[in-house]
């Protein structure tokens, strides 16, 4: 098998920098100027969330060596991360709210699902899109 | 017949048995050395889906800690 010639770069990878700034830009200007009203103060962070950790999560996987080469993530690593935060963050942690101070919003899912929609659907062009590239 | 660890195609016509591309030996004359399709076997998938499965956990499981600490805004 060759070797993309633009693989995915994990930590440098596009959509985990921009979700990186715009996780910044909503926690530091946003939110306290309540800008952006219930979608940046409640879901904004939800639908960053995989955008974000999946590169991370496979970053980690990969300097470990689970996860072997610079392939984009496959739909189910990003299915996989999806169901980990769910169980996580709205069946674990609302059992504890006296430690944890996250409610469990059922829309919290949905914001977590469109993250992860939108991130692999530009990961599975640029994977398209290089595949391509390559045969040239 | 491939390589267990790479997934190489192997030749048992050679004189050493042993993978081309990673090195690791096998015996074309038992098969727990090597695998018939260029695919990770049942127990290598199970155990490559658990831990991946544990490590999210802890990813997300740290980052509920994170928020704990007030320091997300979330």
């Amino acid at each position: 098998m060759s070797e993309s010639p633009r693989p995915f770069r994990y930590l440098a990878d596009p959509v985990c920098i921009t979700s990186l700034i715009l996780y910044t830009i909503n926690r530091y200007v946003l939110k306290p100027h309540h800008i952006g009203g219930w979608f940046t103060h409640g879901y904004l962070n939800d639908v960053l969330c995989l955008p974000l950790f999946v590169p991370m999560i496979l970053y980690f996987q990969h300097i470990i060596g689970l996860r072997k080469g610079f392939e984009y993530p496959h739909v189910w690593e990003i299915l996989q991360n999806f169901a980990a935060f769910t169980v996580i963050f709205q069946a674990v942690i609302p059992r504890f709210p006296k430690t944890f101070i996250s409610a469990g919003d059922p829309y919290d899912i949905i914001a977590y699902l469109v993250g992860g929609v939108i991130a692999g659907f530009y990961w599975h062009r640029r994977a398209k899109h290089d595949e391509i590239d390559s045969r040239i | 017949m491939f390589c267990r660890k790479c997934y190489a195609k192997l030749d048992p016509a050679e004189e050493f048995h042993r993978c081309p591309r990673c090195e690791r030996g096998y015996d074309p004359t038992d098969r727990s050395t090597y695998l018939p399709r260029p695919f990770p076997g049942k127990l290598r998938i199970i155990w490559y889906v658990i831990t991946t499965s544990i490590i999210s956990l802890v990813a997300a499981y740290i980052i509920a800690c994170f928020q704990l600490a007030g320091a997300s805004g979330h």
